[in-house]
């Protein structure tokens, strides 16, 4: 993968099981990030990669790696795939990501033996859902991985940035610069 | 439906409609999200708020939901269709539509799977069946079987993947050593006391 500058990329990795005990507290902490992008002047894809605590072990390393390349990153993960409802990731992609990917385990280490499994089904349901309401399935994706190392989840994580960019900007992004434009007059 | 109502408030169920993740809180959530993504697209700035009661069947706990009602157009009931109607009774003045089709009374057989098991029907036959229902359970309501259609392996002829319950019923006669019982043929069913019999009431002096 070639250098991207500075503002071509902002992932973020969402993490702890807590936050899921209270989804909205969670996901607005990171939206509040997300609204603030200045889309008028530019695309600047906002991707929240859910992980595995387990598929990414090394996501401390990631983030001290991405600021290297001028990435963005915040360390976080979630106790199993399985734990990620689909509420929360419609809940993201309605506050303006531009593309939620959950990362699981490979096929072999997965703790909850089933959790990747029902994690994928989870996706493949809300990506039906997402296509009869008319956003593109593509929003939403699900990706595994044997204990990525950071370096490993960067590159992942900049290989999102070329099919997001094929989509454009998620129509809720706009708005939600918009309701914030707003609140600041 | 919704087109002209701007403000939606979505009512979970907490009990049945959640046992069977067609209408609890996580549900609710979830057509929030679609309802807002999908009327945006469309141009149009709904209010979407949700609410899971802990169940839409009871006049107490419907009252839960009236301080909000003033500020709604339409309310989607995401409970049975006993819920929907208690809903729109208590609250006729605003719009109650159903958001979910209640199927059958069913019970899940695993992880994401329900199977009916009760019709209502009103005269129930379980004793005689082995704690099986055909009303519920066979494709044709059978009273006597199995029937002719039945598969090899205890099929049904409708899907390859339902057994046949008669099938069942014959076997679990057989464990019990009670096969004869099934010779005796079972006149026929008192459907009045169904749905063909009209709207059904049940009063118990006793409870009130």
């Amino acid at each position: 993968m070639g250098q991207r500058s500075p503002h071509e990329l902002r992932a973020a990795v969402l993490c702890s099981s807590g936050i899921f005990d209270s989804p909205a507290l969670g996901c607005l902490g990171y939206v509040a990030c997300m609204s603030s992008s200045p889309v008028a002047e530019g695309f600047e894809p906002e991707i929240v990669v859910l992980c595995c605590e387990r598929a990414a072990q090394e996501v401390q390393l990631g983030t001290s790696e991405a600021a290297a390349r001028g990435l963005s990153l915040h360390p976080t993960a979630v106790a199993c795939g399985i734990k990620v409802e689909i509420a929360h990731l419609l809940e993201l992609l309605e506050r303006g990501a531009d593309r939620v990917e959950l990362v699981v385990c490979g096929e072999q280490d997965c703790q909850f033996v089933v959790g990747r499994n029902k994690a994928r089904s989870r996706i493949e349901r809300a990506r039906a859902l997402l296509s009869e309401i008319g956003v593109p399935a593509q929003r939403l994706g699900i990706s595994s991985g044997d204990a990525l190392t950071g370096q490993q989840l960067i590159e992942h994580s900049s290989e999102l940035v070329a099919e997001v960019l094929a989509l454009g900007p998620s129509p809720f992004k706009q708005e939600a610069t918009q309701v914030e434009e707003g609140a600041d007059s | 439906m919704l087109a002209d109502r701007a403000r939606v408030l979505i009512v979970g169920c907490g009990t049945c409609a959640t046992e069977c993740a067609g209408g609890g809180q996580q549900e609710a959530a979830v057509l929030a999200s679609l309802l807002r993504m999908g009327l945006r697209l469309k141009g149009l700035e709904p209010e979407v708020r949700c609410v899971t009661l802990e169940k839409q069947c009871d006049w107490d706990l419907v009252e839960a939901i009236a301080p909000q009602l003033e500020q709604v157009d339409v309310v989607l009931s995401m409970a049975c269709g006993i819920g929907v109607q208690a809903l729109a009774e208590r609250f006729c003045e605003v719009s109650v539509l159903p958001a979910v089709d209640t199927t059958t009374l069913a019970m899940r057989q695993e992880p994401g799977t329900w199977e009916s098991r009760c019709a209502a029907c009103g005269d129930c036959q379980l004793g005689r069946t082995f704690g099986l229902c055909p009303v519920a359970r066979c494709s044709k309501s059978l009273s006597n079987g199995p029937c002719g259609g039945t598969r090899a392996g205890g099929k049904c002829e409708i899907d390859e993947a339902t057994d046949c319950v008669w099938s069942l019923v014959v076997a679990r006669a057989e464990k019990r050593g009670a096969l004869a019982s099934l010779a005796v043929v079972t006149e026929p069913k008192d459907w009045s006391k169904s749905r063909h019999g009209g709207p059904r009431k049940i009063v118990r002096e006793d409870q009130k």
